[in-house]
């Protein structure tokens, strides 16, 4: 019965998610707000944190209470988990982070509606013990932001010359005529990083299009 | 000529399997089959006999372009002394021009021709020649004052994103000069519609379509062109500025007309995108009145000699890969072409041009479009085997 | 247990909603105090930078000193469209109502009126702008000019939130003093130096390259919020 903690089984899980079935670039999940926050790095930073926080946070409530749930209302209780966690989040961004929350606005509140969040309560908490759906909420949220930072630096320094707000392109550069990348800006930019990260993800780990 | 056959037969067998530059075959395909109609045939159906091979349609279409690149070499040198106002002899604007139109098409192909070579060598698949008319359609598009650097990002683009991820030539769902020249209009604006275009030292000159989205309302657009000093003679022989290529209607209508000869060009698509474009254009024009946009009351006969429209239709729409397949589905996208151009060009304020856009859009529809009339056809089949 | 069982469901479905309400409205409650001290300091921040300050503030500074510099050197008046100053009513009390009622600033460095500011909205090419407008004393100088909300293409529209756009307000009249009649800055096509000489010059900014619809925007809202203010600062012009 004992198991370690972090036995290759569960090591497993953690690879999953955050590797082999990446939310983002294997599960195509949480595209919205991939595109939507990742102007700039410290946005695309508070968002990965509180999306992590949220799967991690609520695959364990669920997976706790995964017995005693009524089998007709599991989808309105898991909302009801995951709503409580998000407006917390919401509600201590606007409290201390008061720039940051007002740059993310809705997005914070839609990890409600985030794909990964449902989807590994229904697909993984709902079976499994809390460590491991611990585990698989982590994974995941470490797998999304992985991506999300990725794109939020690259967007940042493309699109506005800087990273985390400090200037990174030299000025020389821009005498010479170099200008800012404005697409880069918009949530199209967003779309092809996205769709070059999910290019090269899945040729390094060998992903087939089962036909 | 057979010199050549044999010294590149000798070549050749460098590149084959096993060889040292096995690697880099496609370039040698590229080069062979260029020169001399390719050795192999086809061992399994379909069989297609025709004069031409997708090479020679290639370069049909490069030759069609050849009065556009002409004018483009001219009037770009043209505009350029009309800002300084020297008076310069024919050859000594031919050379101005060259002088700004040579760079852009260089680095196009360089740049381009980069990600073509790279993706042909890794992919193991042969160089097209599709390239060389993406390349040259890439480069007649942009204003001549575009930073060089831009350009190459710009066809990088349009390769990668435009052809290379569908699969190559042939599996593309939009027309890659023309993602190329989008990503270029959403990264920087400023550079391929904003004011600094056409800014030659210090002098700018509004486009024509500047001019009549600028022109209040209640003013007539007509008086406001022609006190730009724009009429419909100049704006069709094309001495205005604009982006390189684009600016003369004529050029077009012969290249046109060469494409139609030898069957290249679909004459429906073309003709789909006139009538949309009058269509939309007759519409506004109706609708006229003081408290509507002045641009509203432009002829709609002068819509077809503005901007990039004849260029976008004779080279752009006709794309054979990117167009709808159809007979019927040729007509619906072309139409819709010719009206979405008209829509963004007078009713968005920011895009002063809309053939672009109206393109790419057609362009996601285009299969749609087969997909229905293929279908009505099938439905209409089964109907009469039933009576 | 029988999980399927109605009764049960209905019981858990209580439990499960009642302990989310506690925890949520809990929450809520602890954070209120703080959320609503940003939400104001949000809108006193930009205030304070559209009247230029003395000694401006920084990012660094603790929330307690802006507030504190705000209190003591900003005041805040409601005029109605006649200008006249309302008694009794606060900007507060305005929120969400729609009247002939205006908020306005005045900015005092020791007992000396130094700035008005008023709140100014408008349509630029995409969407709503928001900023504030500050004046000198004399009520016919630009102060200031700043834009905090919009939604405008970056690098394009977007420049209006810069500050070499702003800057270029500084110093502007929006009165002319020799022809007796308001000058609502005009923010023009390109340079202004180029286009206009003179006079002209005291009144017309600089636009932004590829951006003229939203620079026709903000001449419109700043000829519209001009005009609106105006009887008040026409008393403070004549003293």
């Amino acid at each position: 019965m004992a198991e370690a903690l972090f036995s290759s089984k569960n090591q497993k899980i953690l690879k999953d998610g955050m590797w082999d079935t990446n939310p983002i670039t294997f599960q195509i999940l949480g595209i919205c707000s991939a595109l939507a926050v990742t102007t700039q790095l410290k946005a695309a930073i508070i968002m990965s944190l509180g999306l992590t926080f949220v799967t991690a946070g609520s695959n364990v409530v669920i997976s706790i209470i995964r017995n005693y749930i009524p089998p007709q209302i599991r989808i309105i209780v898991q909302l009801t988990v995951v709503s409580a966690l998000v407006i917390s989040i919401d509600q201590a961004l606007r409290a201390y982070m008061f720039d940051v929350s007002k740059q993310l606005s809705v997005f914070v509140g839609l990890i409600i509606t985030n794909c990964i969040v449902m989807g590994r309560l229904e697909a993984f908490a709902m079976g499994n013990p809390p460590w491991k759906s611990f585990l698989d909420g982590l994974a995941n949220g470490v797998g999304y932001s992985a991506i999300l930072i990725a794109i939020g630096a690259i967007r940042e320094i493309l699109g506005s010359g800087k990273l985390w707000g400090i200037p990174v392109i030299p000025e020389l550069l821009y005498t010479q005529g170099y200008v800012n990348n404005g697409m880069m800006v918009l949530a199209p930019g967003a779309f092809f990083l996205l769709g070059i990260m999910v290019w090269i993800q899945r040729s390094i780990s060998g992903y087939k299009e089962n036909s | 000529m057979q010199f050549l056959e044999k010294q590149l037969k000798k070549v050749g067998q460098l590149f084959e399997r096993g060889r040292p530059l096995e690697k880099f075959y496609p370039l040698y395909e590229a080069i062979d089959t260029f020169l001399l109609t390719p050795g192999k045939t086809a061992t399994r159906a379909p069989f297609v006999h025709d004069a031409i091979d997708m090479k020679r349609v290639m370069i049909f279409v490069v030759i069609a372009l050849i009065p556009c690149i002409l004018m483009a070499i001219y009037n770009t040198g043209y505009q350029i002394e009309l800002a300084k106002g020297m008076g310069h002899s024919f050859w000594g604007v031919v050379t101005i021009g060259l002088v700004k139109v040579i760079p852009i098409i260089v680095v196009t192909y360089l740049a381009g021709g980069f990600w073509e070579v790279l993706f042909a060598v890794t992919r193991r698949h042969e160089i097209n020649e599709g390239f060389l008319v993406t390349g040259i359609l890439y480069a007649l598009t942009l204003p001549p004052t575009i930073p060089l650097w831009q350009v190459a990002v710009g066809i990088s683009f349009g390769v990668v994103f435009g052809k290379e991820i569908f699969g190559g030539t042939g599996m593309n769902v939009f027309n890659p000069a023309l993602v190329g020249r989008a990503f270029l209009f959403f990264a920087y604006p400023a550079q391929i519609s904003g004011s600094t275009v056409w800014v030659v030292d210090g002098y700018s000159r509004a486009t024509p379509l500047a001019v009549a989205a600028a022109t209040p309302k209640g003013a007539s657009v007509v008086q406001a062109l022609q006190e730009a000093g724009y009429n419909f003679s100049n704006m069709f022989y094309g001495f205005i500025p604009g982006s390189i290529g684009e600016t003369s209607t004529l050029a077009c209508l012969i290249g046109l007309a060469f494409l139609l000869i030898t069957r290249i060009a679909s004459w429906r698509i073309v003709a789909g995108c006139v009538g949309g474009l009058l269509t939309m254009a007759g519409l506004f024009y109706l609708m006229q009145g003081p408290d509507r946009l002045s641009f509203f009351g432009l002829p709609p006969h002068w819509h077809l000699v503005m901007g990039g429209f004849a260029f976008g239709a004779v080279f752009m729409a006709t794309d054979p890969v990117s167009a709808s397949a159809t007979n019927i589905g040729r007509w619906i996208y072309g139409f819709l072409i010719g009206l979405l151009s008209v829509l963004i060009r007078v009713v968005n304020p920011a895009y002063p041009e809309g053939v672009m856009l109206a393109i790419l859009f057609m362009n996601a529809f285009a299969p749609l479009i087969d997909y229905f009339v293929v279908e009505n056809h099938i439905k209409k089949r089964a109907k009469r085997q039933l009576r | 247990m029988n999980t399927n069982d109605t009764q049960y469901t209905f019981v858990f479905a209580f439990i499960i909603c009642v302990t989310s309400a506690v925890m949520l409205s809990s929450i809520s409650e602890g954070f209120r105090h703080q959320r609503e001290l940003n939400e104001e300091l949000d809108v006193k921040k930009n205030i304070l930078k559209a009247v230029v300050l003395k000694e401006p503030i920084t990012p660094k500074m603790k929330a307690g000193d802006v507030l504190e510099i705000y209190n003591s050197k900003i005041e805040e008046l409601v005029v109605d469209k006649e200008g006249d100053v309302v008694v009794g009513q606060t900007p507060q009390q305005l929120k969400g109502k729609d009247n002939d009622l205006f908020v306005l600033y005045t900015y005092r460095e020791d007992g000396q009126v130094m700035a008005y500011a008023f709140p100014i909205t408008g349509q630029g090419l995409w969407s709503a702008l928001y900023g504030y407008l500050a004046l000198e004393a004399d009520a016919t100088t630009i102060r200031g000019i700043t834009f905090y909300k919009h939604g405008e293409t970056p690098g394009l529209g977007g420049e209006i939130e810069k500050e070499w756009f702003q800057n270029n307000f500084k110093g502007k009249t929006i009165y002319s003093v020799k022809e007796h009649r308001l000058t609502p800055t005009v923010v023009v096509k390109g340079k202004a130096a180029d286009q206009l000489s003179g006079e002209a010059l005291s009144y017309h900014v600089d636009g932004i390259t590829a951006a003229t619809i939203t620079g026709n925007g903000v001449t419109e809202l700043l000829n519209y919020w001009i005009t609106v203010y105006n009887h008040y600062l026409e008393r403070i012009r004549k003293g």
